[in-house]
């Protein structure tokens, strides 16, 4: 007898968000039925939507208004949480087998249970913000007023009650797992989500243009990628790197791919600005012809600028890192970051890729000239890490973990 | 050793730790405090030997809020707390003591003071069928806040709690309320009561109390809670109390407590009046003409006299944090008929130092009541015994050197 497909709901802030495309492989890998209920429908959902059925809630009270003071964050998040009750309360989705859940600093699966009381919810946490460490903070907290950390401090009692309503909650970073007070720590099941190797395999075409530009065949590729090109990512680290590696050799050609618009609620200071252009043109590379600023490219773009890539750089801060790096790694890319513990997780320093101490600039451009200068000697790292990934990231086999540690029926499970 | 106690209110639960740590250490003890509490009010002795800091309230209306806006009112709270913090740098303890609930915001004071936190951990909200929803035999108010909000009460504890060095709760009962991962963080401490003020006073009769004169004759039966709503039974207890009456016409019963509601959902269900007004029309007991007396608040001297004159005192809350009146009741000696509940467990082995009943059986507690009515005498071992209990395990003089141990090693970071 066939398995009944599994069914499950996806709720979170934005479509396709951080759930979307995880949702979408168990619907097109898994056969999952799937509903991904959110308040605001991102610019580029894409691919990430494939087999989902998105269900739009509606917000009220104070998170209808643009800005809110940071005492009434959660508050706003309330909001959200309700808007998503609501809309399934009054249309109901049943029956439910799982409930996956995302906040992201908001609202989202707060009150599910009263409708889904015996529904296991998957929860996604995000970081627990330290009031003056991690992500831009380090920065940010001294020179930001003393609201900075008291706002930091209050903005996770989201996540807490989030974990604390009954929920599974999830990581897929024991560094996030490790920013929570150790009272949760054992709580928090750490799984990849995996990489979807369809995207990152060896089908992938070696991009010949991008943008509009062509890629000349001896030319060095250097990448960066990510959703928002910010200072969490590092993309001022990454100019500073292209600065100088644009003037050290004259085949080099620096992408950007990402959204110059700063749409994170944790970067205060650059929130709804782009000041990718800026500093641009600050470091005098906005007329330079081998500085690409892509914007964001779509599903099959991205992996194609990749796997051309002869080195990606994750110049972030202390932060779970960007899909980005499954994926190059998934290509057999050489990948060059700091040396944090979110990036130790996935790169073995000098085994599948290279790690330099945070912030050493110049560090970090003798191991790119290292590589664009002997590509072949640095070709093995790439190999083992898309062997790595192969081995312990695919997303199928991540897929199948996570379910196997949910409290789901067999039948369901295997489905 | 300079303790500083952080709550919205002052005495409540520190004033008169402090008093004690100060008269029998020497400890120097400042409170940190918005208002002054009328229930009950400071001691002069209090007002002599603690030092009272103010913050100010950054509400300047006392409209109740709705509960989403709760959480954002706490940390302006909690703003409003660092800033007097920072605004006096000779506060500067060796330790801080602050209560970890919604009213008393203490989540901040790690910004502005490096000594270790304690947060007093008096209890953390089940989601359903506990405490503030335990109630499902009164009429129902609004069942989405019902079902939501006990979701979203306990953002300030958690943030608290998160903040703090350890914690500690006064009851067994109230630390099991925590999170499961918070309970080994978290020590088991009682206040103390007053033992010397909540004794078996030699009330002589005939007693005058608001105008009703207590003969030797009468049978007293009490009834004290902070607030007269339904988490504390009170409505219970007037069903209670209109059964005995039809058995028994020397009956009195005294209530002290006033018309508040404090916890839970008695406004909703009852729009536009209190709850023990509603209760009482409930009971119809002007029209049976129903003896009881309603002292409103009233001072610890005349509740503790009430207490000693009680031939029964009643105890009918739901499960939620143990009543200071009850601790008071059984130092009193008198004899308790209390709801079987966990916490009422904790402090009563049943037959032992009280009567225990089903919470909602009405008939049992009738029953119990009368058989102690009857016999006043024959049941004065139970009085006999809850004091025993209160003085040998709850009192000052046992808690506040247990108490005083687990300030100095957390204060010496041990």
């Amino acid at each position: 007898m066939p398995c009944p497909p599994l069914r499950i709901l996806a709720v979170e802030p934005a479509f396709p968000g951080r759930l979307g495309a995880l949702a979408s492989a168990l619907a097109s890998r898994r056969g999952c039925s799937v509903t991904h209920l959110h308040h605001r429908r991102e610019s580029h959902a894409g691919a990430a939507e494939v087999g989902l059925t998105p269900v739009g809630f509606p917000v009220g009270g104070i998170a209808r208004e643009p800005a809110v003071p940071w005492t009434r964050q959660l508050e706003r998040g309330f909001c959200y949480a309700y808007g998503a009750f609501e809309t399934l309360r009054d249309q109901p989705i049943r029956p439910m087998d799982l409930i996956l859940g995302h906040s992201s600093g908001l609202g989202s699966t707060l009150f599910l249970a009263t409708l889904y009381p015996s529904v296991p919810i998957l929860q996604l946490i995000d970081p627990y913000l330290d009031p003056r460490h991690h992500d831009l903070a380090d920065e940010d907290a001294p020179i930001m007023p003393p609201e900075y950390a008291l706002w930091r401090r209050s903005a996770n009692a989201m996540s807490l009650l989030d974990i604390e309503s009954g929920v599974v909650p999830w990581s897929t970073s024991a560094w996030v797992r490790d920013t929570y007070p150790s009272e949760y720590h054992a709580s928090i099941r750490v799984l990849p989500e995996g990489v979807d190797l369809r995207l990152g395999g060896k089908d992938v075409s070696l991009a010949s243009e991008v943008g509009g530009r062509t890629i000349g065949a001896h030319t060095k590729l250097v990448t960066f990628a990510a959703r928002s090109a910010d200072r969490l990512r590092g993309i001022d680290h990454f100019l500073r790197l292209a600065h100088r590696l644009l003037a050290e050799r004259s085949d080099v050609v620096c992408a950007i791919v990402g959204d110059p618009l700063v749409n994170r609620g944790i970067d205060v200071r650059d929130l709804g600005t782009s000041p990718l252009d800026r500093w641009v043109m600050d470091l005098g590379l906005d007329a330079h012809e081998r500085l690409w600023r892509l914007g964001r490219l779509d599903s099959a773009e991205l992996p194609s600028l990749l796997a051309r890539s002869d080195l990606v750089v994750l110049p972030g801060r202390m932060a779970e890192p960007t899909r980005v790096l499954g994926q190059a790694m998934a290509l057999g890319r050489v990948v060059l970051g700091w040396d944090i513990p979110p990036l130790r997780e996935w790169i073995e320093a000098d085994t599948r890729g290279l790690l330099v101490a945070m912030g050493d600039l110049d560090a970090m451009t003798v191991a790119a000239l290292g590589v664009l200068d002997d590509p072949a000697a640095y070709a093995p790292l790439g190999t083992s890490a898309a062997e790595w990934i192969r081995a312990h990231c695919e997303r199928g086999k991540c897929l199948d973990t996570l379910l196997a540690t949910l409290p789901l029926p067999n039948l369901l499970r295997s489905s | 050793m300079h303790v500083l106690f952080v709550h919205q209110a002052f005495p409540a639960q520190f004033g008169q730790l402090a008093v004690e740590l100060a008269r029998t250490r020497g400890w120097r003890c400042s409170v940190l405090v918005e208002s002054m509490s009328h229930c009950p009010p400071p001691s002069p002795e209090m007002l002599e030997r603690v030092e009272i800091h103010r913050w100010s309230s950054p509400r300047n209306d006392s409209t109740p809020l709705p509960w989403p806006h709760h959480f954002g009112a706490y940390l302006e709270q909690c703003q409003a707390v660092l800033q007097s913090l920072r605004s006096r740098p000779d506060l500067r303890p060796d330790l801080v003591v602050a209560h970890g609930g919604r009213g008393a915001p203490s989540a901040f004071i790690g910004e502005a003071l490096d000594c270790p936190v304690i947060v007093y951990c008096e209890y953390y909200f089940a989601q359903a069928h506990a405490d503030l929803t335990f109630r499902l035999d009164l009429p129902p108010g609004d069942p989405e806040v019902e079902s939501l909000f006990p979701r979203c009460i306990n953002a300030p504890t958690l943030l608290a709690l998160t903040s703090a060095k350890t914690g500690y709760a006064p009851t067994h009962w109230q630390k099991q309320s925590f999170p499961e991962r918070f309970q080994s963080r978290i020590e088991v401490a009682f206040d103390g009561v007053d033992t010397s003020l909540y004794r078996p006073r030699r009330v002589t009769r005939p007693y005058t109390i608001a105008g009703r004169t207590i003969n030797g004759d009468t049978r007293l039966v009490s009834f004290a809670a902070r607030g007269l709503e339904s988490v504390r039974g009170y409505d219970l207890f007037l069903k209670l109390a209109a059964r005995l009456v039809q058995e028994r016409s020397d009956l009195l019963f005294v209530v002290a407590g006033a018309d508040d509601v404090h916890y839970g959902w008695d406004s909703l269900r009852i729009p536009g009046r209190s709850f023990a007004d509603w209760a009482r029309e409930q009971s119809r007991i002007e029209e049976t003409g129903l003896p009881i007396v309603h002292l409103g608040h009233v001072d610890p001297a005349v509740l503790a006299d009430v207490l000693s004159l009680s031939d029964l005192h009643v105890y009918l809350s739901v499960p939620f944090v143990t009543s200071w009146s009850l601790f008071d009741a059984m130092a009193c000696g008198a004899a308790v008929l209390a709801a079987d509940i966990t916490p009422v467990r904790e402090l009563i082995e049943p037959g032992i130092h009280g009567i225990v009943t089903p919470l909602f059986d009405l008939e049992a507690q009738v029953a119990a009541s009368l058989k102690i009515l009857d016999d006043p005498a024959g049941h004065a071992a139970l009085g006999t015994a809850a004091r025993e209990r209160i003085t040998s395990s709850y009192s000052l003089d046992v808690c506040v050197p247990r108490l005083a141990s687990f300030f100095e090693r957390t204060a010496a970071g041990v």
